[in-house]
């Protein structure tokens, strides 16, 4: 159906030129396309990467001033001035984006308010350069017609790049941290750099849809680029459907158009554009494209998966087969406010088997894990990983040196299907060159099937295959555990850290999860760490316990001995039932 | 005292049908648990009764008074309080905070709150030392406590737990599931989902097993119990101590 769509879409670019030599007609059609290559470009940063830019109209300044400057003072001509200012917006986005992102959602969103009332400031008060308030005049244009057919062509190769992004491991990881920053993170990848990137790439998009804008008009003044019109460059977006390929261009044409029809209340216009925001947020709120997208899928048989594309749980490398020390903690502590939370802990994980680590809720067993992968930063002690410290290293660093962990709270990427989120475990950080995910190049299709063909067999494992095409946000708590683990091994970790695994099994998928952790330490996998509080398990499973109480460890050793031990009975085991 | 009845409740999410038509009663004064695997509909049922979920078909009541299809807040001012899975608690407000939040719904709003302050904590020593921190700074199982302890602010006449045990250290466990059974005493009627079958099954009057979204069995508690095809499906190795 989807195919359909495109098909007609194309058809009818195609077909409007030859319909009509109304340059009224083919220069509405030139602004849908505009927008639209705008609204793909915020796509991007807010569809994929979930941030919220009110400034785009600054880069799409930037673009249109960009190639107007270089057109007039340079006497370039128009196929190299519309990238100068593609370019100049690229570069102020990275800039920008590097700057702004340290911060995130509404503190983003005023900093980019700030950032597209500077340009356009600038573009008043500069005069030498810019013209000031009235603008650039005499950029050479081209006739409407080639206007259009440029256009069209910019606007189905930046809709075709973004579903390709969309489709790669670079779109996954954008997603990733759009659903969970600090899972992504646990699977290798910086979320800093996930969201400078997508800023880039939309402060780029809307740079060229500027210099278009400027050689379409042959005349651009700072009128063109206010707050206003990033407003509805947003809008375009949401009443489309964020995070759709197809909703920037239907947003394109809605914006476009609806404001064309009802010329007559264009004091109104204001008040138009904010009845369309409430209705796309109360009535469509996955946007047009969304809506009929559910509406579609109702009628859709469901998607069976395929036998060829079930692989095989492949035999993982034995990875080191020592058992020297792969994790050592030494004397580590940490307080929060004033409470200490731990207070010099020492720990030894062998690089294989299974190392529980028990005690009573609130002893810091969470806290130890989230030390040892980056989240918190000790205040004192050793953490090193293969002799190499690693303490107070960021979450995405230390997951590099291969260190998986799941979440107390397990934390899917419910914008994703099972299996893509176990595509994302698999490519880690390795997320591939970026310009070959915008292209889809035949190094990235077959990268593309091989982590999809990897992702299925560690789904397998974990009897997730069946259900490897839904949205991992329809999986019930107990599945979403297993998810979670199927995700962490995909990185293949040298360690493994679990936080409470078995919470919320039924005692029959208990036995299944003791059945794959042992079968996993046999076929000598990553060594484990292993937080719980089903003690059949613990107990079952382990090859050594350390035992913590109010931030300290007070019993370490083999399962039978600190099952005897009676401070462990005491603050936690409890007398025996 | 009226019971709470389910009758003929079915639910979907989207064109996928979780629960079919579903029955149930839970008379004043009882425990009532539902067992079943994950992704049988337990939790999906707590949420409909609650009115979190609307359902596609069926009746839920409190007496004569009939609650489906209402709107959660207004579920909750008839006594009926769900403790949802996965705690929920609002982690920048303090401890006293979020169980004030819980008394939004109770009954008798002219009552000083502190008392029914101290009554809700009497049950969690740890919650009592940190009133006054912010709730996000809990471990995880004190913040399934508070979830607890913040259901019962609002005074319910029927307590909905969704697995109160998870994530609780094994004596934790065993004190949570005495505090239900002290409740029961007290007066409150509970129906509780649990993955610990055995603790919910020695402790509950009654029970109904769960399975693929139809209740496949029902009965006392002690019957469910040694029935052998639960004891092989759902009780199996846990012994859990």
């Amino acid at each position: 159906m989807a195919r359909a769509g495109w098909g007609a879409v194309a058809a009818a670019a195609l077909l409007l030129p030859l319909a009509t030599s109304n340059t009224y007609y083919l220069y509405l059609a030139c602004s849908v396309g505009l927008l639209a290559i705008v609204a793909a470009g915020l796509n991007v940063l807010a569809g994929f990467a979930g941030q919220i830019s009110l400034g785009h109209a600054g880069f799409y300044a930037l673009g249109a001033y960009g190639a107007a400057l270089a057109a007039t003072g340079l006497g370039w001509p128009l196929w190299a001035s519309v990238p100068v200012g593609m370019v100049a917006a690229a570069i102020v986005g990275a800039a920008v984006g590097a700057a702004a992102l340290r911060v995130s959602g509404p503190y983003l969103a005023m900093v980019t308010i700030a950032f597209g009332i500077i340009v356009e400031h600038v573009l008043m008060e500069w005069v030498s350069l810019t013209g000031g308030p009235g603008g650039i005049f005499n950029i050479p244009k081209l006739a409407v017609g080639g206007s259009y057919w440029l256009i069209a062509a910019a606007t189905a190769v930046t809709l075709w790049l973004t579903a390709n992004l969309r489709a790669s491991a670079w779109g996954r990881a954008l997603l990733a941290v759009k659903s969970s920053e600090v899972a992504a993170e646990a699977l290798g990848i910086s979320a800093y750099l996930a969201r400078t990137t997508a800023f880039t790439i939309s402060a780029a998009l809307a740079g060229l849809a500027g210099g278009l804008f400027a050689i379409l008009n042959g005349y651009i003044s700072p009128d063109s680029f206010t707050l206003q019109t990033s407003i509805v460059f947003l809008l375009a977006l949401l009443f489309g459907g964020l995070g759709s390929v197809a909703g920037p261009l239907v947003g394109g044409v809605a914006l476009t158009l609806l404001p064309e029809l009802l010329t007559g209340l264009a004091d109104y216009r204001l008040i138009l554009y904010g009845s369309l925001l409430l209705i796309s947020i109360y009535g469509l709120p996955t946007g047009v494209v969304g809506a009929v997208r559910s509406r579609a899928r109702r009628h859709a048989p469901h998607p069976a998966l395929s036998p060829e594309t079930r692989g095989r749980e492949a035999p993982p490398q034995g990875k080191g087969g020592d058992a020297a020390a792969l994790l050592e903690v030494e004397g580590l502590g940490v307080s929060f406010g004033g409470v200490v939370a731990l207070s010099g802990v020492t720990l030894t994980v062998p690089s294989n088997g299974i190392t529980a680590v028990i005690g009573p809720n609130g002893a810091g067993k969470t806290t130890l894990i989230n030390l040892i992968t980056g989240y918190y930063r000790p205040d004192a002690g050793q953490i090193r990983l293969a002799g190499e410290p690693i303490a107070g290293h960021p979450p995405y660093a230390v997951a590099r040196r291969g260190v998986a962990r799941t979440f107390q709270t397990a934390q899917p990427f419910d914008d994703l299907s099972v299996v893509e989120n176990v595509m994302i475990g698999v490519a880690g950080a390795r997320l591939g060159h970026l310009g070959g995910a915008l292209l889809h190049g035949p190094g990235t299709s077959r990268r593309e099937r091989a982590l999809r063909a990897r992702a299925l067999a560690l789904l397998d494992a974990v009897g997730l295959a069946p259900r490897a095409e839904e949205p991992a946000a329809s999986l019930p708590a107990g599945l979403r555990r297993g998810l979670e683990i199927a995700r962490a091994l995909a990185t293949e970790p040298r360690l493994l850290l679990l936080d409470e695994p078995a919470a919320g099994l039924s005692p029959t998928e208990i036995a299944d999860l003791a059945a794959r952790l042992t079968a996993l330490r046999s076929r000598g996998g990553p060594a484990i760490v292993l937080v719980e509080h089903h003690m059949d398990l613990v107990m079952a499973i382990s090859d050594r316990i350390s035992v913590l109480d109010y931030g300290r460890v007070i019993a370490a050793g083999a399962p039978a001995a600190v099952r005897e031990n009676p401070m462990v009975i005491e603050a936690y085991l409890g007398v025996p039932a | 005292m009226s019971a709470l009845t389910v009758s003929g409740l079915s639910v979907a999410y989207g064109a996928a049908t979780v629960l079919h038509d579903v029955s149930l009663e839970v008379r004043p004064g009882e425990i009532v648990t539902v067992i079943g695997g994950n992704g049988a509909g337990k939790t999906t049922l707590l949420k409909t009764v609650a009115g979190v979920l609307r359902p596609a078909a069926g009746r839920i009541a409190v007496g004569e008074r009939s609650i489906a299809g209402r709107p959660s807040w207004e579920v909750a001012r008839c006594g009926v309080a769900l403790v949802p899975e996965g705690r929920g608690v609002f982690g920048d407000q303090t401890v006293r905070d979020n169980l004030l939040l819980g008394a939004l719904a109770r009954a008798d709003r002219g009552q000083p709150i502190g008392p029914q302050i101290d009554r809700a904590v009497a049950h969690f020593p740890a919650l009592r030392e940190r009133l006054d921190r912010p709730a996000g700074a809990l471990s995880g199982g004190q913040q399934q406590m508070l979830a607890v302890a913040r259901g019962l602010m609002a005074q319910p006449r029927f307590l909905l737990l969704d697995e109160p045990s998870l994530g609780l250290a094994p004596l934790l466990v065993r004190e949570i599931f005495t505090v239900i059974a002290r409740l029961r005493d007290e007066g409150v009627t509970v129906l509780l989902v649990e993955q610990m079958a055995a603790q919910a099954l020695a402790f509950a009057d009654r029970a109904y097993v769960l399975e693929r979204g139809r209740v496949t069995l029902s009965g006392p508690a002690h019957e469910i119990r040694s029935n052998p095809d639960v004891v092989r499906a759902y009780l199996g190795t846990a012994r859990t101590r």
